[in-house]
């Protein structure tokens, strides 16, 4: 059995659950709430749960029929082409069915990774600017199956630099070389440091024994393979609830970690990472924010607005993480923060899957330094590890079947929009740098 | 011409015209991630109810729709988080029904967390990047990809693949 039979039918037992539909009194109940709410009365709404039995399946044959055709448009949207890795080519290429391969990454810059999907198998390294820097062929033992696995492949973590890449057990370099390794770790709590040396992390102190929650520790993860153990923060318990590191910085000698009970952000800390002393801490409690988005240097964290769960309304803030206080309050018209720059001074947000709203704003003045303006939708980002800039991926958002229909209308099914991305390099002064071609995230 | 959600109207003609197209599409993706109807009704109303309940402090009515795409996929979550730990509230013809045609599969994907179901479906079935997802799971994109990475390995061991 390979890559593409597992990821064929993993896709195959989603599509099925197409097939479901709510029961025919929801959309009743629903209508009701906003008329109950006149009487004040949209509380006592009877549960849903109560209404099990009478419900039946109302699912006409043409939604799946159209189900069908979306998916089968979702599929040959993501065919790709399968060539080998080591199609090499000393100066770059332009043949339509291989990507160009412009050699060696060079060190001392930094980059970013794209993938062409002509060579899936292939990482693109961009600097800055735009240009192409060169093409790391990926080492066949990280592909789990070779020219199989589409991107994005989510067992590579990359440096912020574009320096190192880990794979779960090794970090390789720019050129695929291995530079160092992370064993024995636990790879769903880890983020690179700023220094792109180190990657941090926490772990549950010791494995769940069934007495209740176990102390998390603050982990920093060398290339050499020492941990350094920081000190406990926060608990875990199971797996909806633990903490996260939202930033490590080696340079700043601070990390931002969160706790959370689900998706809901219940704590967060500032932790020194030279004294192991606990600087900051900020209980939400079981109302705080959805999400809490820390700057790289652990300066400043954003807290989403939506107590008990709304992402609608209130207003986000920024907090400097030295004093706790708010540095700034961003109006609810403020895009959703997704990320800082790295010198702290911007922020890129969106409108979370709505063309509108894409920005960058100058969090402290809420300057709109950059609005996109077209139809797609913000797919992708990375900011610059020095400086104002921001990659800043725009794609297709989600299509409807048949071509015209309204959400919602009878026969009209909705499926996912073209995998393919273009980039831009958005600027500290609003300029912006286009790279040329379409890809897909690495 | 079709009235957006977004467009200009009463709040209870816009709420009324989000309830009509936007339902379907919600229980989808709430079903997707909980595979169990009950509970994906559940995910939807709750989500309505809170809607509603801010409907009116939107500032831009052209992001009700993701508002309310965000709020469905967390309520999913939190939905299968107050079921038994673990579990998803299996009723009788929602477990391994015709939905779940591949069995093995479908105990594969219900052996993941909440988040990790989330993501694999999020990114899989519904076509979201993983800073996509990352955004509406409320978590950073590294999170996202290491939920994906987690759940994978984890069902490619479930079913042998490994």
């Amino acid at each position: 059995m390979t890559e593409q039979d597992f990821e064929s039918r993993l896709r195959s037992y989603l599509t099925d659950g197409d097939a479901a539909r709510p029961g025919p009194g929801l959309e009743r109940r629903l209508l009701k709430i906003g008329a109950a709410d006149r009487q004040h009365t949209w509380r006592s709404l009877v549960p849903a749960r109560s209404w099990w039995l009478v419900a039946g399946t109302a699912a006409a044959i043409a939604l799946v029929t159209f189900a069908a055709v979306g998916l089968n448009a979702y599929q040959l949207a993501n065919r790709k082409g399968n060539e080998p890795a080591g199609h090499a080519t000393p100066t770059p290429t332009s043949s339509p069915s291989v990507a160009p391969d412009y050699g060696q990454v060079p060190a001392g810059i930094d980059v970013f990774y794209l993938v062409d999907p002509r060579s899936p198998t292939w990482l693109q390294a961009y600097d800055w600017n735009g240009h192409p820097a060169g093409t790391l062929k990926l080492p066949a033992a990280v592909l789990p199956s070779p020219g199989a696995y589409q991107p994005p492949r989510p067992h590579l973590i990359f440096s912020s630099d574009g320096s190192a890449i880990w794979t779960g057990d090794t970090v390789l370099d720019r050129n695929g070389r291995v530079i160092g390794h992370i064993g024995g770790t636990d790879q769903q709590n880890q983020v690179w440091a700023d220094d792109s040396r180190h990657l941090c992390g926490t772990a549950p102190a010791h494995p769940f024994d069934g007495s209740g929650p176990v102390p998390e520790l603050l982990q920093v993860f060398g290339l050499d393979g020492v941990v350094r153990t920081v000190t406990t923060v926060g608990y875990a318990a199971g797996p909806q609830a633990g903490t996260d590191v939202q930033a490590c910085s080696i340079r700043n000698s601070r990390a931002v970690v969160t706790a959370g009970v689900d998706v809901v952000t219940t704590d967060w800390w500032l932790v020194s990472l030279v004294d192991a002393k606990i600087l900051f801490h900020r209980p939400l409690g079981t109302g705080g924010p959805n999400a809490v988005v820390a700057s790289s240097d652990a300066r400043f964290v954003f807290e989403e607005p939506g107590a008990n769960g709304s992402a609608t309304s209130g207003y986000g803030s920024v907090r400097d993480t030295a004093t706790g206080q708010v540095a700034a309050r961003m109006d609810p018209s403020s895009p959703w923060v997704r990320a800082f720059s790295a010198d702290d001074t911007l922020v890129l947000g969106d409108a979370g899957g709505e063309p509108s709203g894409i920005q960058v704003v100058a969090w402290r003045s809420s300057r709109v330094v950059w609005q996109h303006q077209g139809p797609e939708i913000l797919r992708a980002f990375q900011a610059r590890p020095t400086g104002q800039d921001f990659l800043v991926g725009l794609g297709q958002g989600e299509q409807l079947s048949p071509p015209g229909c309204t959400q919602g209308q009878p026969g009209c099914v909705g499926y996912p929009g073209s995998p393919l991305i273009k980039f831009v390099i958005v600027h500290g002064d609003g300029s912006v740098t286009p790279i040329p071609g379409k890809f897909e995230t690495a | 011409m079709a009235r957006g959600v977004g467009a200009v109207g009463t709040a209870e003609a816009d709420f009324e015209h989000a309830v009509l197209t936007l339902t379907g599409p919600l229980f989808g993706l709430a079903y997707s991630i909980l595979r169990d109807r009950v509970a994906a009704e559940d995910a939807v109303q709750t989500t309505m109810e809170k809607g509603w309940r801010y409907w009116h402090d939107l500032r831009d009515p052209s992001r009700r729709v993701a508002w309310l795409r965000r709020i469905c996929v967390r309520e999913a979550m939190r939905t299968r988080a107050r079921a038994q730990p673990g579990q998803t509230s299996i009723q009788p013809g929602d477990a391994f029904d015709s939905a779940d045609r591949d069995i093995d599969m479908a105990v594969a994907f219900r052996s993941l967390s909440t988040k990790q179901r989330a993501v694999v479906v999020l990114h899989y079935h519904h076509g979201y990047s993983l800073d996509e997802c990352a955004s509406l799971l409320g978590c950073r994109p590294g999170t996202a990809r290491s939920h994906l990475a987690r759940a994978l390995t984890t069902m490619r061991k479930e079913l042998a693949y490994d």
